[in-house]
């Protein structure tokens, strides 16, 4: 065994891999972000006007859960491939053929696809809690629709939107499969080049440091979320009043 | 191909237990073929990456064995254990999914009375090595490396030297694939060919009429008339080879120059790329992509299905890699006799020929070609001409060489 050292976290650094890094931060993010604003709106609906059919809703979103995240993947290609079925939609409808397969369209496609469920759970259930009377109070100081989301719901929704936007940015900046399947390899991300380093190229020392420089950005996430976190818990306690 | 075909490829995929084999077996569905390719994507990726260099047909032949020649070949099986002394009962082999014969295995399990016979499945080498290495090298007494990893396997002591005095049959095996230079250890040899094959490319030719066979042919088609629908490998050492070898340079070179020229070459055709895949043959199946670079056995299967008979495989003019997968006995392997015993009853040109019947792959035995089913024997993207075969080199460990090998490869995938 060789001796320990951090000359490989050294090499991490250096010009050439900082394309990896700007692209898996990019994925990461544009990722998240069309999770959350994709989830909310959803989770909103889902909380204020589902009625009985709320049940219903939150099914359907998990029933994909069941199947093979793998084979959900897989599907994707179907779907989107250059004689598949959207081709063949779009063909009925006389438009012609677009190119999204291996494209980074496809990959936030397939990150939007799986990563979704993820965001709206801790939003509805946060939405869910919200105290209704909070609301009632609000519209009663004549405060707007607009003015009582900002000021009222977003704030009280906080914690489960950080903690969405965790469960969903964290893996998002090791993803391997996505890209690999639907982005058809085309743009190299940090998983990638890890699971590149271990087998492929045998270099287990950058690897390992990329895989260290990741959970090291991680625990930044996560010491962030606990700030937002207890940074609203005093509404909270206003609310118990 | 049944639901429960599928079913099973599935599961199989999903615990990583995935074969060579699967490829042929699956072609037709595409869904299948999907999990199929996902699956010899994970191993072929990995598979004939790097073995040593040498031309195979140059290659020295210092066995002390007789010739084939010599000795009357038959494609009978055996009938009956070779030697007196029993072998014990037990043999524990690491192999690659589906890439032995159940038929011999059968065989040799009543004809040598091993009635405690094991086999557990690897989907790439490095996992298998992973495993030696963790877990002791006393687990298995037969591994399955290819060529690059016996090199890694003698080197760190983890090979056992073959004692061809209990392998008779050694005699059948090809001049040509005996003391490839991956083997650096001494005391006899540390690996027995198994299978052998090549990468190139393959082209549909109902969408490509202009006749490709070289690497700059592929090069010129896929950056004009054909970009947008060419896949390459997700492997390094294949498409910076190809590049290599475009520009005739070695398979193997670690030159600076050289592989700057190469990067070159890589950077103009990435653009024009419809993926970096190695689970490509669903989409080379449906007409998606029009042309790809892997490997032989992978266009047997896209051959295989109707939609895609018209596939060509090609070995480019300039010339390309062959990889061989070898038989190995990791050292403390618990049960020596029955690991020779086994190997010697393999090497019978009967035994040979249905293995490659089985596999698709060519043996490194010429004694068992007449043995082979003809639509396998008679096919030249599995039994390539001798011209052909002379010009291909062999992947070789590069050693610090893959750093900078890898350099090249990053600013080609983040490009």
């Amino acid at each position: 065994v060789p001796q320990f050292t951090f000359s490989a976290c050294g090499s991490l650094f250096d010009p050439l891999y900082l394309p990896v890094l700007e692209t898996t931060f990019l994925l990461a993010v544009t990722g998240t972000l069309a999770c959350l604003l994709l989830a909310y709106p959803l989770a909103y609906l889902l909380v204020t006007r589902a009625g009985r059919w709320k049940t219903v809703g939150l099914v359907l979103i998990i029933i994909p859960f069941w199947t093979s995240f793998l084979i959900r993947t897989y599907a994707w290609l179907t779907i989107l491939s250059p004689t598949g079925l959207l081709n063949g939609a779009l063909a009925f409808l006389g438009l012609g053929p677009v190119q999204v397969l291996n494209t980074p369209a496809a990959v936030l496609i397939g990150i939007v696809y799986n990563y979704l469920p993820l965001m709206i759970f801790p939003i509805y259930v946060s939405l869910d809690r919200l105290e209704k009377p909070l609301l009632e109070a609000s519209y009663d100081l004549r405060a707007g629709g607009w003015a009582t989301f900002r000021q009222i719901t977003w704030p009280l929704t906080l914690p489960g939107v950080a903690a969405g936007v965790l469960l969903v940015f964290v893996p998002l900046t090791g993803e391997w499969v996505i890209p690999s399947i639907l982005g058809g390899g085309k743009s190299y991300y940090l998983g990638t080049f890890m699971a590149n380093q271990v087998t492929d190229s045998r270099n287990w020392p950058l690897g390992s440091a990329a895989a260290a420089l990741l959970v090291g950005v991680m625990l930044i996430v996560v010491v962030a979320y606990l700030r937002v976190l207890r940074g609203t818990t005093p509404g909270r306690e206003v609310n118990l009043l | 191909m049944t639901q429960s075909d599928f079913e099973r490829l599935v599961e199989r995929f999903r615990t990583g237990q995935v074969s060579r084999r699967d490829l042929i077996l699956g072609v037709g569905v595409v869904g299948a073929a999907a999990v199929i390719a996902a699956c010899t994507g994970s191993i072929a990726s990995l598979a004939p990456t790097t073995a040593p260099t040498t031309l195979p047909s140059a290659a020295p032949s210092p066995s002390p064995a007789a010739s084939p020649s010599a000795v009357a070949v038959t494609c009978d099986l055996p009938t009956a254990a070779v030697g007196n002394a029993s072998v014990g009962d037990s043999l524990a082999i690491f192999n690659w999914a589906q890439y032995l014969n159940p038929d011999n295995k059968k065989l040799f399990t009543s004809l040598y009375k091993v009635t405690n016979l094991t086999e557990d499945d690897y989907p790439s080498n490095e996992e298998m090595l992973a495993k030696l290495q963790a877990g002791g090298t006393g687990q298995y007494d037969i591994v399955v490396p290819t060529g690059y990893m016996v090199e890694i396997m003698v080197k760190g002591g983890l090979a056992e030297a073959i004692d061809l005095s209990k392998v008779p049959n050694y005699q059948f095996v090809d001049d040509r694939f005996k003391n490839l230079p991956f083997d650096t250890g001494a005391g006899g040899p540390h690996y027995i060919a198994k299978d052998w094959g090549t990468t190139g490319f393959g082209y549909h030719a109902k969408f490509v009429s202009e006749k490709p066979a070289s690497w700059a042919d592929f090069w010129t088609l896929t950056t004009s008339k054909y970009s947008g629908k060419v896949n390459v490998l997700d492997s390094a050492p294949e498409v910076i080879g190809a590049a290599l070898k475009k520009n005739g340079y070695s398979y193997n070179s670690i030159d600076p120059t050289e592989l700057q020229r190469a990067l070159k070459d890589l950077l103009a055709l990435k653009p024009h790329l419809a993926s970096i895949s190695s689970t490509y043959i669903p989409q080379m199946e449906s007409g998606d992509f029009v042309m790809a670079l892997g490997w032989n056995g992978d266009f047997s299967a896209i051959k295989g299905n109707k939609s895609s008979a018209d596939t060509v495989y090609i070995i480019p003019t300039e010339g390309s890699e062959f990889w061989v997968d070898t038989w190995v006995i990791p050292k403390d392997a618990p049960h020596p006799d029955a690991a020779h015993a086994f190997l010697n009853f393999i090497l019978t040109p009967g035994v040979q020929a249905k293995e490659t019947d089985y596999t698709y792959y060519a043996s490194g035995e010429s004694a068992a070609t007449p043995c082979i089913d003809q639509t396998i024997s008679g096919d030249p993207s599995i039994y390539p001409a001798q011209d052909v075969v002379a010009k291909l080199e062999a992947a070789k460990d590069l050693g610090n060489g893959t750093k900078l090998r890898d350099q090249i490869w990053t600013q080609f995938k983040s490009a």
